[in-house]
């Protein structure tokens, strides 16, 4: 669905952001777009929405330039920015003028989504908290029916109950046809939600697998202090333990810390990608 | 479904009802200034100076240039916002839509609004004085010209306003006073190079065709001129706002 080949970009002459970077994601999944501050998350959204165009190579969206901005590439995506504004109307009139432009828009579907996030229709969008604003967002977002949603911290601003059932609907919300992107700092609010997580490092994808190999090769641990030193992968000091990755050798899945794993990825990148790409060695 | 990519009657109608509600806040203050001014001044003059109360038109055009050029300015002003040009770049509308959408509404919309609203303020100001209302007047003063020449150089204003981020108003009178700058140093240059007496006998011209010379020149000029002003810059400066807005990024 989203093909990204051999992308160049840079926004100063003499730094470039990514170098001849390619990814392929398909529908039906959600990713988890992770990586430090300013390692381009954002450009790479944009540039998979059409807001940027790169200085070579060629971001394709269900086999389409997405940068010749076409109409009926647009009608379906929908990006959810970090920092946005909306119009000062009604949360009925912007939908009613809105949603004509995306043919699988649904009325009820989004009042469905509305009342889960405790929204009224008839509430003005300029005297709405952010938070409110990014749950109508998230809402509308998702009653387009657009196969590509793009998340740029979705999370961000929301309160605790919020993140839940920002979790609950997202996960409802995804068919075989669909792909969700979300980018986040807060990995806590991702997890059990995400089936791949992709992360990004000095222009290029380091880091690219679904949850359910991570989980079956790797076991990620509060405290690796009684573990043999070969089996640790990554560990990190903290609250006087010492948390870590380790390989899974065990049949049973693990459940993933995408903080740790964050943070190992980051640190040890090639034990982490090796012990994936590694073929079962259960121990039986 | 097949999608039309280009141009679509309906996806263009819902495009500018869209702009309306964007810019609701904006416009209807800026109406409303507008027309309080239009009222003043024709209230004022048919009280206080109810004599030519048709010279009140001339105010009228130039209300109608400033208000309808700072309009044309800020109508892509969504575009250079970083918290609200995405929504406007991902909204599922052409390219050739956005443009035309916004030339619609600032300049046939903006036009017809603006001189039918006038027109009865204009009316009521001859009841007010309690004049016979001159509707020849109105019509026969120019009014076809001044709407016409908007048109053209109001492209120039849309242009500048997907061109420039910032103070596009500004930025566009200025580029268009260093063209003005630069055409005359240039027509003066030519002027110079081929008219004054030593080239005059360079070029071996004749005090008889002398004269002709200068008469064919400035007939020449000034239907090129015209020519360029009518026909061609209006559609240029389109076509130019057309490009920069596809290449535009955030």
């Amino acid at each position: 669905m989203v093909e990204l080949i051999n992308i160049d970009f840079r926004y100063k002459k003499k730094k470039p952001l990514f170098r001849d970077l390619n990814l392929q994601l398909s529908g039906g999944s959600i990713y988890g777009l992770l990586g430090k501050n300013g390692a381009g998350k954002t450009s790479l959204l944009k540039h998979i929405s059409g807001l940027l165009f790169p200085n070579g190579g060629e971001c394709l969206v269900n086999g389409q330039r997405v940068s010749e901005r076409l109409p009926e590439v647009l009608q379906d995506i929908y990006v959810i920015p970090e920092e946005f504004a909306l119009p000062p109307v009604s949360i009925d009139r912007y939908a009613r003028i809105n949603g004509l432009f995306y043919p699988d828009f649904n009325r009820d579907q989004l009042n469905h989504y509305l009342q889960e996030f405790e929204l009224n229709t008839d509430e003005k969008l300029s005297s709405m908290s952010y938070g409110q604003k990014k749950k109508f967002l998230i809402s509308f977002g998702l009653a387009t029916n657009a196969r590509l949603l793009i998340l740029d911290e979705p999370t961000n601003g929301l309160d605790i109950p919020s993140k839940s059932q920002f979790r609950k609907i997202i996960a409802s919300a995804l068919t075989e046809e669909k792909l969700m992107i979300i980018s986040t700092h807060q990995v806590r609010d991702l997890e059990n939600l995400i089936d791949t997580v992709l992360v990004l490092e000095s222009g290029q994808i380091i880091f690219n697998h679904n949850i359910a190999t991570i989980s079956e090769k790797l076991r990620f641990m509060q405290d690796v202090k009684a573990i043999p030193a070969g089996e640790v992968l990554y560990s990190e000091e903290g609250a006087g333990r010492k948390a870590g990755i380790v390989k899974n050798t065990s049949q049973l899945e693990s459940r993933v810390d995408l903080e740790i794993l964050f943070n190992g990825i980051i640190k040890n990148p090639a034990a982490i990608e090796a012990q994936l790409s590694k073929q079962n060695d259960y121990v039986c | 479904m097949s999608v039309n990519n280009i141009f679509n009657t309906q996806r263009q109608y819902n495009f500018i009802l869209r702009q309306f509600s964007v810019y609701q806040n904006k416009w209807t203050i800026a109406a409303a200034v507008i027309f309080s001014l239009l009222l003043l001044i024709s209230f004022g003059k048919a009280i206080l100076d109810p004599s030519d109360l048709y010279d009140i038109l001339g105010s009228y055009k130039g209300i109608f240039f400033f208000g309808g050029l700072i309009l044309t300015s800020q109508v892509f002003s969504e575009l250079h916002s970083p918290h609200k040009s995405y929504a406007l770049f991902t909204l599922p509308v052409s390219n050739l839509e956005k443009l035309t959408g916004s030339w619609l509404i600032t300049s046939p919309i903006y036009i017809f609004v603006f001189w039918t609203i006038s027109f009865i303020i204009y009316c009521s100001s001859f009841l007010i004085a309690g004049e016979p209302i001159a509707v020849n007047q109105f019509f026969s003063s120019g009014l076809g010209n001044s709407i016409a020449t908007y048109m053209v150089i109001q492209t120039i204003f849309l242009w500048g306003a997907c061109y420039f981020r910032k103070n596009n108003f500004m930025k566009t009178v200025l580029s268009l006073i260093g063209l003005f700058i630069m055409t005359g140093m240039f027509a003066g240059l030519l002027t110079f190079l081929m008219f004054n007496e030593d080239n005059v006998l360079v070029f071996n011209i004749n005090s008889n065709d002398y004269a002709n010379l200068d008469n064919t020149t400035k007939r020449l000029l000034e239907g090129t001129t015209q020519f360029l002003f009518w026909a061609v810059l209006g559609p240029y400066m389109l076509l130019m706002s057309y490009f920069t807005l596809k290449e535009r990024q955030v």
